[in-house]
């Protein structure tokens, strides 16, 4: 259904624009052909279907290569940025957001509020431009583009993709320090945002589970606030978050998007940008595909993660 | 019942819905932050409609060279500093208002009302075609990062302004249309519902008069808020070159032409990138406010 809207909204205008008016007609009229594109839309369509399910996305138009073969190549440098970022707001939001919900109006709890203005206020990209300017353009501290430097590029095998494992499984270390610092600037920018904004609502869940009648109940049993705390207010107010966070990581994969391009980041959606500003269809519509699964993906992760934290849910389950 | 007793039920619900009214607005304004929001774009949208009167140098909004001038920082005279062509940045960040604004205006102004409509009848109509053929389609929209689906649709199309409004419109009404979607459907068997069917009232009027009012408060909250997602999406897909181009004074297209100028000539980036940062800072401050005080009701 899905994909089926996709082709169907997606190559609907005519190819020819990506040549540029002066190829001659023979030439467009046989990649024509070649990619199927005389054909009627529903054969079309037919035909893309048919090699989605062998894995082949078309010929891009830019690299006259298969778009599952450039998609393969790109996106591992996105996934590493969408894992770094997972991980950055997982570390940022939860110990935020337990600092402020444990004394609500003191200057923990106040600093955070204002942070988290500031965190809704400035878009991502924005994000990205910010630190750029002031950590690798005044401080000097970190590299503003790229994912690794000239003197490392080559000297780190491929195996998973990613270039921070795979310095670090090569035992290569410098090179492993210098993936991170490259990581660093877009995972702060694409993440920052939502880490704060999690924190806050983490907070507000902390405080309302924390006038609840059961806690009372502990705490005139005599249990130690801080087993009370983590072991029993922390759990259910998790509940609140994880949906959120989930949701937001989601919508982390249309920012990579700009931070991608910003930061020069050799990734996926890099690669679907200038697909975009060039007009490679298939690309494009491999590149809107992946980019789906992918949100699909995180969606179906975050429900696993609530079933797991939360037996509500899997009550639920059962009774219907 | 007489004609008479009518009109005076009539002039008790016009009362009652003042008084409520009254009693919002006390609400909100007791909200210094909110108020504060609402002052900060009751401004912006005024110097955004006289943007050729407030502004020191209207007609650097558009074309415009003046290379003696280029690359000043910020100054008495510029107060954001000049661009590479010796603009005024404060001039061309107060023209991108009326684009940014009149984005928000376009579109929310279908989406809002299309998605309620949708809305409504799909979760009136439960079960129906109707549902289905509406939560379908939506369902289709929701797939895929919105941002993403907007740049593609305009990657294909040519980019400018229109195609951009175009490409969000299309991509925000299913957020709405789900949202009162749920909303509707959890209503639609309430006790004044019946009694609405059971008196023999047209369904538009149970639509529009009996379910609509109660989920005013959520759609216009979320109007708020989504006014500064709107802010940001159009800056982005402007800013990567697939909405309005140059010269167009729109907030995100001359980010993407200043921050080539980056590191020398920080101050051009800057001003723009505040233009949408008071723009998001006022619609959330807003937008939080209207939720408290539907929250309290």
């Amino acid at each position: 259904m899905l994909i089926f809207a996709l082709a169907r909204v997606l190559p609907g205008d005519p190819i020819r624009a990506a040549f540029g008016p002066d190829v001659p007609e023979e030439v467009v009229k046989r990649y024509r052909e070649m990619l199927n594109l005389d054909k009627p839309l529903y054969l079309q369509y037919f035909y893309w279907l048919r090699d989605v399910f062998q894995f082949r996305l078309g010929r891009s138009l830019i690299t006259v290569r298969d778009v599952s073969a450039d998609i393969a190549e790109f996106f591992p440098a996105t996934l590493e940025l969408l894992l770094a970022s997972a991980v950055f707001r997982i570390i940022v939001a939860f110990p935020l957001g337990v600092l402020s919900g444990r004394k609500p109006g003191a200057i923990m709890d106040n600093i955070i509020r204002v942070l988290a203005y500031i965190g809704i206020c400035i878009p991502t990209f924005g994000w990205a431009i910010i630190l750029q300017l002031i950590f690798a353009y005044w401080l000097g501290w970190l590299p503003a583009i790229g994912r690794i430097s000239e003197e490392f590029t080559g000297h780190v095998p491929r195996i998973t993709g990613l270039m921070t494992i795979d310095s670090l499984v090569s035992g290569n270390v410098p090179a492993f320090i210098d993936a991170l610092k490259h990581l660093l600037i877009p995972t702060v920018a694409l993440s920052i945002g939502g880490a704060v904004q999690e924190a806050r609502i983490l907070r507000a869940s902390i405080v309302e589970n924390i006038g609840r009648d059961y806690v009372l109940n502990m705490k005139s049993h005599g249990i130690p606030e801080k087993i009370i705390y983590f072991k029993y207010v922390l759990r259910p107010s998790l509940t609140a978050v994880v949906p959120v966070m989930g949701l937001d990581i989601a919508s982390a994969i249309g920012n990579a998007f700009l931070v991608e391009s910003i930061c020069n980041w050799p990734g996926m959606s890099r690669y679907g940008m200038i697909a975009m500003l060039r007009k490679d269809l298939n690309a494009i519509v491999g590149v809107v595909l992946i980019t789906g699964i992918a949100y699909i993906a995180v969606n179906t992760i975050t429900d696993i993660v609530l079933y797991v934290i939360d037996p509500r849910v899997r009550l639920r389950g059962r009774e219907e | 019942m007489t004609s008479r007793d009518l009109s005076t039920i009539a002039r008790k619900e016009r009362e009652v819905r003042l008084e409520n009214l009254k009693r919002a607005w006390f609400r909100f304004s007791r909200n210094r932050l909110a108020v504060a929001g609402l002052i900060i774009l009751t401004t912006v949208v005024v110097m955004a409609l006289s943007a050729e009167y407030v502004t020191p140098y209207p007609s650097h909004a558009g074309l415009y060279i003046n290379f003696e001038e280029r690359y000043q920082p910020p100054n008495p005279k510029h107060v954001l500093g000049t661009d590479m062509y010796g603009r005024d940045v404060f001039t061309r960040v107060v023209f991108g208002f009326r684009y940014a604004l009149m984005m928000v205006g376009v579109v929310l102004g279908i989406v809002v009302p299309a998605g309620t409509v949708l809305g409504l009848l799909a979760g009136y109509y439960k079960g129906t075609l109707i549902d289905h053929a509406i939560n379908g389609a939506s369902e289709v929209f929701v797939a895929v990062p919105p941002l993403v689906l907007a740049l593609a649709i305009c990657s294909i199309l040519e980019p400018n302004v229109f195609n951009a409004l175009l490409a969000i419109t299309l991509m925000w009404w299913p957020w709405y249309a789900r949202m009162v979607y749920s909303m509707t459907s959890s209503l639609r068997n309430e006790p004044y519902v019946w009694a609405a069917k059971a008196l023999g009232m047209r369904t538009v009027d149970i639509l529009f008069r009996e379910l609509l009012p109660n989920m005013l408060g959520p759609i216009l909250t979320k109007a708020t808020l989504d006014a500064s997602w709107v802010v940001i999406i159009g800056a982005s897909i402007s800013f990567v070159g697939l909405g309005a181009q140059p010269p167009t004074p729109d907030l995100g297209t001359m980010l993407s032409e200043y921050c080539r100028y980056l590191p020398a000539y920080w101050w051009m980036t800057l001003g723009p990138l505040l233009g949408i940062i008071v723009l998001v800072l006022s619609f959330n401050l807003i937008g939080d406010g209207l939720r408290d005080v539907f929250a309290g009701e």
